[in-house]
C-alpha cells in the first residue's frame, strides 16, 4: 500500500515535469542527437542527400592548418574577457562598497550596459572605434589590425559584462560577516590584508560563479566578433564558434562544420568543469 | 479532486508543447493551377483573388537601389494587386549564410538577389528555378544572359548591366596636372595618386573596414588581369591542377592591390575605419580624388555631393591592371540581379513578378532611381546622371564579362579573399600572400573541401 503511494507520488512529480520534458527533448535532444549524425557525413548543408563518411570529418579538422588559428583566437578572448571582467568587476564592486559618495548612482552606470543586446554592443564599439579613436584620441581603431582585433573585440565584452559580475560580487560581498572584518582590523591588519586574507576567500563561491560563467562565454563566442569585424581582417579574429559557422553555411561543409561543433562542445565541457572542480576546491579549503 | 485537476492542466500543457512542435502541411489553394508552366511563359496572368506576398532578399545597400526596389515593388503591386512583395535586406558580408540558413529552415525567399557565378553550389544543390529563354525580351542585354547561365541554362533575371572601376573628381586632378586619359594604364593610376599625395590631396576614398570593398579591389584585378587568358582560372586553381605560382600575373595585381589600398587609400587611422557607405560619402563630398568603386555607386555619391555642396565634376573610367591599354578592361556584370527559388511556394507569382521587371515600364523605374544602366537596351533615365555617359562608354569600349567563366567556389571564394586582406592589412609581400593563398587551398583539399 506504501509502495504504492510512493508510485503515485513519484508518477505524480513526473508528470508536473512532463511539459519541460517534452519541450527538452523536442527541441534540445532530438536536434541535437540528429546533429551529432550530421558529423560522420559530408553533408553540404544544401543537397538533400549525403553519404555517411566515418571519421574524415574528425581527422581532417585535425590536421586543417585553420583550426588552430581558431583555437587560438578563442583562447586568447577567454583569457582576455574573463580575466579582465573578474579583476574589474571585483575591483570596482569593492570600491564601490566603500561608501563612497554616489556609490549607488555608479553601480547603476556600471550596470546599464548590460541592457544592450550583444550585437547592439558590437555596432556601438564599432562607431567608437572607428570615430573617436581616431578623432579625439589620435588611435587608430583595433579592429582593422590583425595584431590587436581580438582584444578590441574583447574590451567590448568587459564594457558590456562588468556590470553584470559586479552584481555577483555584490551579492557575495553582502554576506561577508561585518565582524570577521572588524577582528581583521583590531588584529592590525590593513585594508589590502583584510581584504585579502579576510574577504576574498569568502567570496570564493562568487568567483567559482563568475569564473565558470566567463569561461563558457568566452570559449563559445560568437556575436561580437561576427558583427564587429565578420571573423577579420581576413582570419585574424575568427573564433572557433565562427569557424564551425563558417564551415557550416559559408563554406557548404556542414558535416564538418558539424563534427567542429560537436568537437567543440566536449572541449567547453571539458574545460568548464575542470575549472569549476578546481574552484569548488578551493572554496572548501579556503 | 485538486490533484486531478493539477494533472490535467498538465497534460493539457505537454498536449500544446507538442502541438506547437507539429509541421503544418500547407494545404493547396482551392484555385491553384494544375499545370507547372509559369504564367510569365504561358503568358497566362494571376487572377486568382488570394492574396500572395512574395518575398525579395536582398543586399543593395545604396539609397537609390532601394528607393528602386520599393518603386518597381509598387508598380508590380498596381499590375497585381493580390501580389505584394516584401522586401528584406541583408548586408551582403553575410547574406548567402542567412540563406541558406532560411533554406535550412524551410522558409527560402521566394526572389534572391544573387547571381550564379557566385554561388554555383545553390545551383549545383537544385535550389535555383531554371528559367525559360523566352521570357526575356529581345532587347535584353545578351552578355547579361550568358553571365547569367551555367552550362547554357539562364537562372538570373538582371536589372542593369554594371561593373567597377575608378571615379575620379575632374576638377583635383586637373589641380595637379593629370589628364583623365592616364588613369587607363596601372603606370597612370600609380602616378595620379602620387601627385595626388604630393599635393596634400586623399588620393583614394576608403570605404575597408567593411571586406567586399576590398574584395573586388584583388577580384577585378584577377577578373580582368588572369582570367581573359586564362578561362579554367579558378576551376584549376581549385582542383589542385595549377597553382599560384603558375601565374606570375598574381605578383603584379598582389602587389597593385596593396599600393591601391595600403599606400593611398587608408592614409590614416580615420580611413582605415571607414565602411563602403563613409566611402561612397568621402568622394561625394570631394575629400578624396578617387575611388574604386562599381557603377552601382552612382546615387549615393550624388546624395553626399549635394549634401556637401560639393560642385566638382566627376568621371569614370577602366580598372585598369596592366600598363598594356588594349589589355585593361573594366569588369563588367549583370550586377543587380536575382534568382528565382525553386522551393518557392508561390512561383507563378515570382515569374510574373520576374517578367514584369523585364518589361520597359520596370526597367525605367529602376534606371530612374538606381542611376544604373538597365539591362534592356534602349531603356535610358529621364534625367540621365552625367556618369552615366562614362559607364556607357566604359562598358561598351572596354567590358570584360568575367561571370561567363567558371567562378570560385564555397570556401576557394572566401580564403582567396580573406587571405589577401589579411596579407594586406598584416603588410606581408605578395610574395607571401601567394604563398598563403596557395596553402590554403592545399590545405582547403587536404581536409576534403
Amino acid at each position: 500500500m506504501r509502495g504504492k503511494r510512493k508510485w503515485v507520488s513519484g508518477m505524480t512529480d513526473f508528470v508536473f515535469l512532463l511539459p519541460a520534458f517534452v519541450l527538452f527533448t523536442a527541441v534540445i535532444a532530438i536536434p541535437f542527437i540528429q546533429a551529432v549524425g550530421i558529423a560522420f557525413t559530408n553533408w553540404d548543408g544544401l543537397s538533400k542527400t549525403y553519404q555517411f563518411n566515418g571519421l574524415t570529418n574528425l581527422t581532417a579538422l585535425f590536421k586543417d592548418a585553420q583550426t588552430a588559428n581558431a583555437v587560438k583566437n578563442t583562447l586568447l578572448y577567454t583569457i582576455a574577457t574573463c580575466v579582465g571582467v573578474n579583476v574589474l568587476a571585483l575591483a570596482i564592486t569593492v570600491g564601490l562598497n566603500a561608501n563612497i559618495i554616489g556609490a549607488r548612482f555608479l553601480k547603476s552606470a556600471m550596470f546599464a550596459p548590460i541592457i544592450a543586446s550583444l550585437v547592439i554592443t558590437a555596432f556601438i564599439w564599432g562607431r567608437i572605434y572607428g570615430d573617436v579613436f581616431p578623432i579625439n584620441f589620435g588611435m587608430p581603431t583595433p579592429l582593422t589590425n590583425t595584431k590587436t582585433v581580438v582584444l578590441g573585440i574583447a574590451a567590448m565584452c568587459l564594457w558590456r559584462d562588468t556590470g553584470l559580475a559586479m552584481v555577483i560580487y555584490n551579492a557575495g560581498l553582502q554576506s561577508v560577516p561585518e565582524e570577521l572584518k572588524e577582528a581583521a582590523r583590531v588584529d592590525g591588519a590593513n585594508a589590502w590584508q583584510t581584504f585579502w586574507r579576510v574577504t576574498f576567500p569568502m567570496l570564493a563561491p562568487a568567483v567559482t560563479t563568475c569564473v565558470t560563467l566567463w569561461l563558457g562565454y568566452g570559449l563559445k563566442v560568437f556575436d561580437y566578433p561576427k558583427v564587429a569585424t565578420n571573423g577579420g581582417p581576413g582570419k585574424a579574429s575568427e573564433t572557433f564558434c565562427i569557424f564551425v559557422y563558417n564551415h557550416f553555411f559559408t563554406n557548404n561543409r556542414a558535416g564538418y562544420g558539424q563534427m567542429a561543433a560537436l568537437v567543440m562542445l566536449i572541449a567547453v565541457v571539458i574545460m568548464t568543469s575542470a575549472v569549476t572542480k578546481i574552484l569548488r576546491k578551493r572554496e572548501v579549503q579556503m | 479532486m485538486k490533484k486531478l485537476l493539477s494533472l490535467l492542466l498538465v497534460g493539457a500543457m505537454s498536449l500544446a508543447v507538442l502541438t506547437g512542435c507539429g509541421k503544418g502541411e500547407e494545404a493547396p489553394a482551392a484555385d491553384a493551377p494544375a499545370s507547372d508552366a509559369p504564367a510569365a511563359e504561358t503568358g497566362a496572368e494571376n487572377t486568382s483573388d488570394e492574396e500572395v506576398t512574395l518575398t525579395f532578399l536582398h543586399h543593395m545597400g545604396e539609397q537609390g537601389k532601394q528607393d528602386g526596389l520599393v518603386k518597381l515593388v509598387e508598380a508590380f503591386h498596381e499590375k497585381y494587386p493580390n501580389i505584394n512583395v516584401e522586401i528584406e535586406f541583408l548586408s551582403r558580408d553575410d547574406f548567402i549564410n542567412q540563406y541558406k540558413q532560411r533554406v535550412s529552415a524551410d522558409n527560402a525567399p521566394d526572389l534572391i538577389n544573387y547571381r550564379p557565378f557566385e554561388t554555383p553550389e545553390l545551383i549545383e544543390a537544385g535550389l535555383i528555378e531554371e528559367l525559360d529563354a523566352s521570357m526575356f525580351p529581345e532587347g535584353i542585354d545578351q552578355n547579361c544572359i550568358k553571365s547569367l547561365s551555367i552550362d547554357g541554362v539562364i537562372y538570373g533575371v538582371p536589372l542593369d548591366v554594371g561593373g567597377y572601376g575608378f571615379y575620379y573628381n575632374i576638377n583635383q586632378l586637373e589641380a595637379v596636372g593629370v589628364s583623365p586619359e592616364s588613369l587607363n594604364t596601372r603606370s597612370g593610376i600609380l602616378d595620379a595618386c602620387e601627385k595626388l599625395k604630393a599635393a596634400g590631396y586623399t588620393p583614394l576614398a576608403s570605404g575597408y573596414a567593411e571586406q567586399w570593398p576590398e574584395n573586388i579591389i584583388i577580384e577585378g584585378l584577377t577578373y580582368t588581369g588572369i582570367l581573359p587568358n586564362h578561362p579554367t582560372l579558378f576551376t584549376d586553381l581549385m582542383s589542385g591542377e595549377k597553382s599560384f605560382s603558375d601565374y606570375p600575373e598574381f605578383l603584379e595585381i598582389v602587389d597593385y592591390g596593396q599600393k591601391l589600398v595600403g599606400t593611398y587609400s587608408v592614409i590614416d587611422d580615420k580611413a582605415a575605419s571607414q565602411q563602403a557607405s563613409d566611402q561612397y560619402a568621402q568622394f561625394g563630398r570631394g575629400d578624396a580624388a578617387m575611388m574604386m568603386q562599381g557603377t552601382w555607386a552612382v546615387s549615393d555619391i550624388r546624395i553626399a555631393q549635394e549634401a556637401a555642396g560639393n560642385t566638382d565634376e566627376f568621371g569614370f573610367t577602366i580598372y585598369p591592371w596592366s600598363d598594356d591599354v588594349n589589355s585593361n578592361y573594366m569588369p563588367a556584370n549583370a550586377d543587380d540581379s536575382f534568382m528565382i527559388s525553386k522551393d518557392s511556394k508561390h512561383k507563378e507569382e515570382a515569374l510574373l513578378f520576374a517578367g514584369f521587371c523585364m518589361t520597359e515600364e520596370a526597367g525605367k523605374i529602376w534606371t530612374n532611381a538606381s542611376g544604373c544602366i538597365s539591362a534592356l537596351s534602349g531603356v535610358m533615365p529621364d534625367d540621365a546622371d552625367p556618369l552615366m555617359e562614362y559607364f556607357t562608354k566604359t562598358l561598351a569600349d572596354h567590358a570584360y564579362f568575367f561571370e561567363m567563366n567558371p567562378g570560385l567556389a564555397g570556401q576557394y571564394y572566401q580564403d582567396f579573399d580573406k587571405v589577401y586582406i589579411e596579407g594586406r592589412v598584416a603588410g606581408i609581400s605578395p610574395e607571401e600572400v601567394i604563398e598563403n593563398w596557395q596553402a590554403a587551398y592545399d590545405n582547403i583539399r587536404a581536409t576534403g573541401g
